[in-house]
């Protein structure tokens, strides 16, 4: 017996062994275990409490906290989740032909001409593409995280120990490998219609030959955690495989920013305030004006800084 | 633990025998027993690479960095030392493009009092081809990425590898994990072309206003897998962490986010502030001697003063900055 959450409703569901598609009996929905076919997971390397520890030092980073602030988050709950996914690389071909344009020029002026005229002729092409594309496979995957990409490390056949062991949750599937695949390929076409698109204004045939290199269904672990501070609730998304923080919400350093704001606003203000004064003056008092505005530009950076956002994730760079 | 525990790809090293449970992923890998070196299908390939330096001596510059940076109160937090795979792809290239690239010039019409200037625009025919050879780094693991791969991969490219020879791998795969390739030749050329085209593309936008047509065709001249030491370092100072790439073959950092001390936030205040008093005092100085447009200069002065405030005042109150090349 396996439980699987519902990839629509997210209650769970006790499964047995072997059963392929399962109704689940809270929302009437049908959803797909994908037992037996071949399935991965990116193992849970990190628990809650690394996870959480990970994620209150970059909140604090994010937060610009002080080193003497602090910071007191008080987990609320932790959840692991196994969401389900489908990775699949294709690589294709798009040939195809039609009207492109082209320009006429006249009156020379120098190396270059005053007039241009566009005009469409035939024009034929060939694109060669290789595409790896991503395709959440439960419904119930969080919006927050809708930018999510795996981020690698070793990936292992799957088995539900992984889950179970880690006390996480996996999730069913709406989406089955044909279906998957099928959207691979609508997803591809659409980027050779936008390489195409760039061609020609018109596109008179078009051939596409696209072939599924590898797909296959991957769970991935994530850590949804629940935290307050000072009575406020927020909420932070951790990948249990790489201990990054995907998204989260986290509170801003109240002391920092209002005094960031206090000073922003004394320097606008002041800078303001003496730089119209002197306007107003007489020459040559009213050249010494760069200072207070000087002071004003120094004011919108602290304003900037005291503005700063309360949600987002770890980057990855690529 | 239940039944979950291998779960990876089992592969026994067809040299030392040594059990291995490699990423399903895996394409090449490097035993971390024999080093051997080889497909997942037992056959084996000689690998390129670059040596690192000694592990102590890495060990030490990183230190002296971090004690220079932080002023000696960091405690690292985790510190790996790779050798990660790449991919070095060799092509030749030919592009051909077509588009136009318009300016604005100026003329002089009419005489006498009615003389005025007069804007219009010419076009420019950009067209022509680009021949050029590319040398691509690509980082041979799928869908991974890590801090300043991007700055490993410069390393990369201007690196020189050699073959790595089995007696100089097994000492290594001792000291530094072997990262094992999971993109095989196919896709990493699929991956250079897709990128050369990429690259020609924005090259050939930066030249026109409109670009008409602009095909690629690349060859593939040759493909390398080569691993490239790095010594990759989470830090914390003052309760933050930071995260750090030091190359291990040049003994340099790659990139390394440091905290930003007291000393530097004041100098950075100071010349904000410095800056302003400085442009006052040109301006009271110099703008008596344009009569006509004396408080216009001022102002225009006062703009650049804002900015360049602005500026080193943002600079000043960043949680950390990035060096590297050192």
């Amino acid at each position: 017996m396996t439980t699987y959450a519902c990839p629509v409703c997210g209650k769970g569901i006790d499964v047995a062994e072997g059963d392929k598609v399962v109704h689940c009996h809270y929302c009437n929905t049908d959803f797909l275990t994908m037992e037996g076919e071949e399935r991965y997971v990116m193992p849970a390397y990190y628990n809650s409490s690394d996870c959480f520890e990970i994620f209150m030092l970059w909140a604090k980073k994010q937060g610009e906290y002080d080193e003497s602030t602090p910071l007191q988050l008080h987990m609320d709950s932790a959840t692991l989740d196994f969401y389900p996914f489908w990775v699949i690389s294709l690589e294709g071909t798009t040939t195809f032909t039609g009207l492109g344009e082209d320009a006429e020029y006249s009156w020379p002026d120098g190396d270059a001409y005053r007039q241009m005229r566009t005009f469409l002729r035939p024009e034929q092409g060939t694109f060669d593409r290789r595409f790896e594309l991503l395709f959440p496979a439960a419904k119930d995957f969080p919006q927050e995280l809708k930018s999510y990409q795996i981020p690698g490390r070793a990936r292992k056949y799957f088995s539900t120990g992984f889950a179970t062991d880690a006390g996480g949750t996996l999730h069913g599937s709406v989406l089955g490998r044909e279906a998957a695949e099928q959207l691979a390929n609508e997803a591809a076409k659409q980027q050779f219609s936008l390489l195409i698109d760039r061609e020609v204004d018109r596109v008179d045939t078009r051939k596409d030959a696209l072939n599924i290199v590898e797909s296959y269904y991957v769970y991935v672990p994530i850590w949804s955690f629940g935290y307050s501070f000072k009575g406020k609730g927020y909420r932070a998304f951790v990948d249990a495989s790489t201990e990054r923080v995907i998204f989260a919400t986290y509170p801003p350093d109240i002391r920092e920013r209002a005094s960031f704001m206090g000073i922003a606003l004394l320097h606008i203000l002041v800078g303001g305030v003496v730089a119209s004064l002197l306007y107003l003056q007489a020459t040559p008092l009213s050249y010494l004006v760069p200072l207070p505005l000087g002071l004003v530009g120094a004011g919108v950076a602290y304003a900037y800084r005291s503005l700063q956002p309360t949600r987002g994730g770890e980057k990855l760079e690529e | 633990m239940s039944s979950a525990v291998v779960s990876g790809l089992a592969v026994k090293c067809p040299n030392c025998g040594a059990s291995l449970d490699l990423s399903p992923d895996t394409i090449v890998y490097v035993c971390k027993y024999c080093g051997w070196s080889g497909f997942v299908t037992s056959e084996q390939i000689a690998i390129g690479g670059v040596l690192p330096e000694d592990v102590n001596a890495v060990k030490a510059s990183v230190e002296s960095f971090l004690k220079k940076r932080t002023g000696g109160n960091y405690s690292v937090s985790e510190q790996k030392f790779i050798m990660a795979p790449f991919w070095l792809v060799k092509t030749h290239d030919h592009t051909r493009y077509n588009g136009y690239r318009s300016e604005t010039r100026t003329m002089t019409v009419g005489s006498g009092k009615y003389q005025h200037t007069q804007a219009y625009t010419v076009y420019r025919p950009v067209k022509g081809v680009i021949d050029d050879d590319l040398l691509l780094p690509l980082f041979a693991r799928r869908h991974e990425t890590m801090f300043a791969l991007e700055k490993a991969e410069e390393a990369v490219q201007g690196a020189s590898p050699v073959q790595l020879a089995q007696d100089q791998l097994k000492p290594l795969a001792k000291t530094c994990e072997f990262l094992s390739s999971s993109i095989g030749l196919d896709e990493a050329s699929h991956w250079a072309e897709t990128k050369v085209s990429d690259i020609h593309r924005s090259k050939v936008q930066g030249m026109c206003t409109k670009v008409f047509d602009c095909y690629t065709e690349v060859s593939i001249v040759s493909s390398q897998l080569v691993f490239y030491p790095l010594y990759s370092v989470r830090f914390q100072d003052k309760g933050r962490t930071f995260r750090m790439l030091f190359d291990a073959a040049r003994g340099i950092v790659l990139e390394a986010e440091v905290p930003i001390t007291e000393a530097q936030r004041a100098g950075f205040l100071i010349a904000g502030y410095g800056a302003s008093a400085a442009f006052a005092g040109a301006s009271y100085a110099v703008a008596p001697q344009f009569t006509q447009n004396a408080m216009a200069l001022s102002l225009v002065l006062g703009a650049i003063a804002l900015g360049l405030a602005a500026y080193t005042t943002l600079m000043a109150t960043r949680s950390q900055r990035e060096v590297g090349g050192t």
